[in-house]
């Protein structure tokens, strides 16, 4: 299964990067571009979470879809993250469009935060 | 970033490419060079450093200064074998391909890995970027 890991500065260059790469992935899996599309809506509203100066992210394709994580978040924004409930706010749309999304709290160490991911609808 | 050593994970390392060079208003001439050339170290790192399929990862730094770049792939697999080397066809084209498309080029490989290939690239933007 393809998959792809990342540390790249937060801000504009993620914004340019990760996407793509997402788009990229997804293609491989075989998704249709209305969910490609979905993803790279989906990793936008993610990166919009990411508390840092750089963003950890890793992509994979998965069975059903693709996978992708992407982090560091504070504490602050874990909870907002994949929240339906907060209207206007970046978990919302990532709740909306992706089948799954959770907190990953395996990271190795507590600094790096936490990550969240995505998966088809 | 790192990808796992399968050739149709480059395609991944293409994209991002293509995202850094859009954001930082490359030419579409040396984006198309860029892309080349860090497809092929890839794919060198692929084929020759993890042979008959063998699982590995390839990891690709890019790093920008100013109107500079300096590309680095590297693989823990068991080493780049050398140009010439008999019995070892298709090490050459990509050496000499890579070479004319990047300012300089430098290669680490000994016996039994790890290989670390580095490039550096002078930008060059198009003129709407500058």
């Amino acid at each position: 299964m393809n998959h792809a890991s990342f540390d790249v500065p937060a801000g504009a260059v993620a914004h340019a990067v990760l996407p793509r790469v997402v788009g990229a992935l997804g293609a491989q899996a075989d998704l249709p571009l209305d969910r490609i599309h979905d993803c790279v809506l989906t990793v936008d509203a993610m990166l919009a979470c990411v508390d840092g100066d750089r963003v950890i992210a890793h992509a994979g394709v998965a069975t059903d879809g693709i996978e992708i994580l992407i982090g560091p978040l504070s504490s602050a924004h874990a909870d907002g993250a994949v929240s339906p409930m907060a209207l206007g706010a970046p978990g919302a749309v990532v709740v909306a469009l992706s089948d799954r999304a959770w907190i990953d709290h395996r990271g190795a160490s507590p600094a790096v935060g936490t990550f969240l991911s995505a998966r088809r609808r | 970033m790192t990808i796992p050593a399968d050739a149709a994970s480059v395609t991944v390392v293409r994209q991002a490419v293509t995202g850094l060079g859009d954001l930082d208003g490359w030419d579409p001439v040396f984006l198309a060079d860029v892309r080349v050339a860090i497809s092929e170290a890839c794919e060198n790192a692929v084929a020759h450093g993890y042979p008959d399929h063998r699982p590995g990862t390839v990891a690709i730094r890019v790093e920008l200064t100013g109107d500079g770049m300096a590309v680095n792939v590297r693989d823990d697999g068991v080493g780049f074998p050398a140009v010439d080397a008999p019995g070892r066809p298709g090490t050459g084209l990509g050496m000499a391909l890579m070479g004319t498309l990047a300012d300089e080029l430098s290669i680490t490989s000994p016996p039994g890995g790890p290989t670390e290939l580095s490039m550096t690239f002078h930008i060059v933007r198009s003129a709407r970027a500058s």
